[in-house]
């Protein structure tokens, strides 16, 4: 009985529904859609708490977005769509990158291919790890896969939004 | 900063869970071995800073950018 009252309460309290301050907008967010950081990323060690955003029509990309700052944002999507492989991670990772845009027209999408993020969905915790050069295998060339492992990996802790619509900032989903 | 001096096969340790040991060393170079908890992280320097530069290069692509290139990528049948 005590058990079930505990689980209850932790499952109240993991839904329970908090609005942030975000580049989309003011979002509401549940416990179990705020992600920490294990260790510092660096150049930002002040941040600990963020979200995972997905937009329907950005699909396989997903932002990483600050709660501390909400200014604060990363572009990421699963590693396997630029084809690169981590063989020092576990077998079982499912590792995302950092994205960079094209400045200039003719530039292609790069990956920030030796500093790839695991996300553990139990805990509720991602972690950036860093490897030497040759740690990161494979081709880095952005060639999106039909498959998107890495979204239902996350989908538990993920907050999908509608593309937005002209002036209107993306909405969640209803 | 703490400087000391040490002989290849010495130890210099930080705390109680950190072993810094001294392999080899050469003119121009030392060659160490470090043992410590396996989520400490333990980076080349030089690593360090430029992961650090590229994490600051990627933040906060303007969103418009982003939707700007899916929809030029999808007229190029690259995406």
């Amino acid at each position: 009985m005590n058990r079930d009252l505990h689980s209850c309460a932790a499952q109240a309290a993991a839904d329970t529904v908090t609005l942030w301050p975000t580049r989309f907008g003011a979002l509401p967010l549940a416990a179990r859609q705020i992600w920490r950081a294990a260790a510092p990323l660096p150049g930002f060690e002040t941040l600990q708490r963020f979200a995972l955003i997905g937009v329907r029509t950005e699909r396989p990309f997903v932002w990483l977005q600050s709660l501390d700052d909400a200014q604060i944002s990363f572009l990421l999507v699963g590693a396997a769509h630029f084809g690169l492989d981590y063989p020092q991670l576990p077998a079982q990772a499912v590792p995302l990158v950092m994205v960079l845009l094209p400045q200039r027209p003719g530039q292609d999408l790069r990956a920030h291919r030796q500093a790839p993020l695991l996300f553990d969905v139990q805990s509720g915790e991602f972690a950036q790890h860093i490897v030497e050069a040759d740690g990161a295998q494979g081709s880095g060339v952005f060639a999106p896969q039909s498959q998107q492992q890495e979204l239902a990996v996350l989908a538990p802790r993920l907050l999908q939004l509608e593309p937005a619509r002209g002036e209107q900032p993306a909405q969640p989903r209803a | 900063m703490l400087i000391l001096t040490r002989r290849p096969g010495e130890v210099i340790r930080i705390g109680d869970a950190i072993r810094v040991v001294v392999l080899q060393s050469a003119p121009g170079k030392v060659r160490l071995g470090i043992e410590g908890p396996a989520d400490l992280r333990i980076l080349r320097e030089e690593l360090y800073l430029q992961i650090r530069q590229d994490n600051q290069a990627a933040v906060a692509p303007q969103q418009l950018s982003l939707t700007q290139w899916i929809s030029n990528s999808s007229e190029d049948g690259t995406a």
